[in-house]
């Protein structure tokens, strides 16, 4: 590095200025919306007529009456183990299987990272095509080739099936980010530690549950974080799929806080919801690291 | 560390300082752009009107127009019209709402005269369109039910129409004389139909889920013939209760169709094209669309075998109906507003040439115009056209009103959702009533005094 750059980097004061710009940009796109949010839901407002300040009552509504919240909420739950587990869980298992191939790795990273590139528009299409049942969609075809024609079903108007249905393409789709992420974890993990053990006699399931896990936690801890507040507000794809539907089935709380105040034109109700969705993911974070943390000692 | 303090909350409230200086700075322009538009009329200055359009940008209402208006700026060089569109309808209403929300309401848009749109007006954003088209002696060009189609309740008219339908239950020839079928005349001969249908295995009606508002159609049917529109009227405003017979009449004709199966599988996640593909391809034996698809029901796309196949029916009737069987539903589609503030001389000469030029150019599509307009014989159209123009010739001067122009947004938004889960069986009629009669007393009060 040259002299004058590492005096550069080196200032603080001259650090601190050249943080300023990227800070007010995140405060104007960020911050600057949180607080309009809080904001608007004091009001009671349609986007035409004035707006009347009614104090807490949006949310007294939101934790008191309103069972679609709930519903939207507990959907929410689902959605996020779903996700979560798809990711980190199958991005693991496909990092660890890389790891022990030579042959093919590129191919291979590609093929599972080249979802994560598509948009979602195109997923939630393409999905839709997967789960069609008139005219038939590949996984009705592929059950009743192997001969378990009764399992079919129009998945994405079953109420049973529906929000799994609708949770399957998010996971699907960063599978292939999660992998890489944590292939690098595991690659980073110096040769000679691994030997070492293997010396000593180690299994490969000991080898990992021991030296790889506690040596890639932090990464790991980073994706789950990552793939939680992801599925939180979770919305493009279940909205282009079933629009919350059939119901509220799957309908999740960023969906409902869009229809609420888009389609059913209640601002300042919808600006609550989305008020809550930031708190909910500030705790789900805090949940995380306490949980990992805890784990350590 | 004091000093990192000062200079933060110096940074912050430039921040805020910047924020305020730009919206002020963005609504300075805006005013200032319109001011000048009309202030200096003899400068040519290009003036750009937004048509924020429902229907998609190559229906043939947007087509025809666009063309119009290519034309009227060969003599107005100074006009130019942009259309902007999604043919999704509720991503359309959410993006119009939010422009609108955020004070930029495009200078001409379509809309229902709804709930919402009759805030507008009690706002002043609208132009009278009733005053307008009297003004320019048009009034009398259009069909009365095209007219009557775009009132509010009170008779007042803020929007106007391009578009003339009569929706009717198309049915597949072949497939009923296979049967020994007839069209059916009443709404249980419907059930027989359609029982008949699925016995033969074949999907009885093909039905869009997805956009919500053809499943609503068939909750409507019945509480139409049975008091004409006073139930949605009524109900709208809690002074009906969908417990009542009509409500749980189209409720549980809904819910019979659903968990009878006669809708196709998987209809909640079926779309416009989807369902009417299922239709065309021979695979569903009815499938209920206005007169709008006729041109799709001719096309080379349309197999051979298809093209010929295609019949339709009316509106079954029932017993103790009041309507007759040539009222139904009939609609001049989505009309078009006109923002007030953005509404000049030239946009009002625009409205006086598209208004005489539009009836012939748009017919000519093969499309139903809302004035008094038709074409004969000669002109060679397919014969489903003149088919479908003579039973428009016949129809009667009660029309249904669709229910989600009539209802507040937010009662609206539940009643698609819920009305699939009650076709699919998720509640029983009595818990939909219940649900219904809830929501709308807790929403009508805000849009209906």
């Amino acid at each position: 590095m040259s002299k004058p750059m590492d005096k550069v980097l080196r200032n603080r004061k001259a650090a601190l200025v050249f943080l300023l710009p990227a800070l007010l940009v995140y405060l104007l796109t960020v911050l600057a919306p949180i607080l309009w949010s809080m904001y608007f839901s004091f009001f009671s407002w349609d986007g035409v007529s004035d707006m009347l300040y009614i104090g807490f009552d949006n949310y007294t509504k939101m934790f008191g009456g309103d069972k679609t919240f709930w519903k939207a909420f507990s959907n929410n739950l689902i959605y996020v183990s779903i996700i979560v587990a798809m990711q980190v869980l199958l991005g693991l298992l496909v990092a660890i299987l890389l790891t022990s191939i030579t042959k093919g790795r590129e191919l291979f990273k590609t093929l599972f990272f080249a979802p994560a590139i598509i948009t979602s528009v195109a997923i939630a299409q393409l999905f839709q095509n997967v789960y069609s049942f008139e005219p038939v969609g590949i996984l009705n075809y592929c059950l009743q080739q192997i001969g378990l024609g009764d399992w079919s079903k129009p998945w994405l108007s079953d109420l049973n099936w529906a929000l799994t249905a609708v949770s399957v393409p998010e996971g699907w789709r960063y599978i292939g980010l999660y992998m890489i992420i944590l292939y690098s974890a595991l690659i980073s993990i110096p040769a000679d530690i691994e030997e070492a053990a293997r010396m000593d006699g180690a299994s490969s399931w000991k080898l990992f549950r021991s030296i790889k896990m506690p040596l890639i936690k932090p990464v790991l801890m980073v994706s789950i974080i990552m793939a939680t507040t992801g599925a939180l507000k979770g919305f493009d794809i279940p909205y282009i799929m079933t629009n919350g539907g059939p119901g509220r089935v799957t309908e999740l709380l960023p969906t409902y806080m869009y229809k609420t105040a888009f389609s059913s034109l209640d601002f300042g109700y919808g600006s609550a919801m989305a008020v809550f969705i930031v708190i909910e993911s500030l705790i789900a974070v805090a949940f995380i690291r306490r949980m990992m943390d805890s784990k350590e000692t | 560390m004091k000093r990192y303090v000062k200079r933060l909350t110096l940074s912050l409230s430039l921040v805020v300082l910047a924020a305020t200086v730009s919206a002020c700075g963005g609504t300075n322009t805006n005013k200032g752009a319109s001011e000048t538009g009309s202030a200096n009329p003899q400068k040519v200055d290009k003036k750009t009107y937004k048509w924020f359009v429902a229907r998609g940008v190559d229906s043939p209402p947007a087509v025809t127009v666009k063309e119009i208006a290519e034309e009227f700026s060969r003599t107005h060089p100074e006009f130019e019209l942009v259309l902007e569109g999604t043919g999704d309808r509720p991503s359309y209403l959410q993006k119009l709402r939010t422009l609108i929300a955020s004070n930029e309401m495009p200078a001409m848009f379509d809309t229902d005269s709804d709930a919402y749109a009759s805030k507008l007006v009690e706002q002043g954003k609208l132009v009278d369109m009733k005053k307008l088209l009297e003004e320019l002696g048009k009034y009398k060009d259009f069909r009365p039910v095209a007219l009557q189609y775009q009132q509010f309740a009170d008779g007042s008219m803020y929007t106007f129409p391009l578009e003339y339908g009569i929706e009717v239950f198309w049915y597949n020839i072949k497939m009923f004389k296979d049967l020994g079928l007839d069209p059916p005349k009443t709404f249980d001969e419907f059930m027989e139909v359609a029982e008949k249908l699925k016995q033969s295995g074949v999907t009885p009606i093909a039905v869009d889920g997805k956009d919500k508002w053809p499943v609503l159609r068939y909750l409507a049917y019945k509480p139409f013939r049975m008091t004409g529109n006073d139930f949605i009227e009524n109900v709208k405003q809690g002074k009906a209760s969908f417990k009542d017979p009509a409500g749980m009449e189209g409720i549980k004709f809904v819910h019979d169709l659903g968990t009878k199966g006669y809708f196709q599988q998987g209809f909640t996640a079926t779309d416009y094209t989807a369902a009417r593909d299922l239709y065309l391809s021979g695979k569903a034996g009815m499938y209920y669309m206005g007169s709008w698809e006729t041109m799709n029901f001719v096309n080379d796309k349309v197999s051979a075998e298809m093209k010929d196949n295609i019949g339709f029916f009316r509106l079954p009737m029932m017993e103790g109906a009041t309507t007759a069987d040539n009222d139904y539903f009939i609609n001049s589609g989505i009309g078009v507003a006109f923002n007030q503030e953005t509404f000049d001389n030239t946009m009002k000469e625009f409205v006086k040439f598209l208004l005489e030029q539009y009836p012939k150019a748009y017919t000519e599509k093969g499309q139903f115009s809302p004035f008094n307009y038709s074409l004969d014989q000669e002109q060679g159209m397919p014969e489903l056209f003149y088919k479908i123009q003579d039973e428009i010739a016949k129809s009667g001067n009660v029309f249904a009103v669709p229910w989600d122009t009539r209802l507040d947004p937010a009662t609206n938004e539940l009643l698609g959702n819920e009305l699939n889960a009650l076709a699919l069986g998720a509640h029983t009629p009595e818990e939909f009533a219940e649900l219904m009669d809830q929501a709308i007393k807790e929403n009508a009060p805000k849009y209906f005094k």
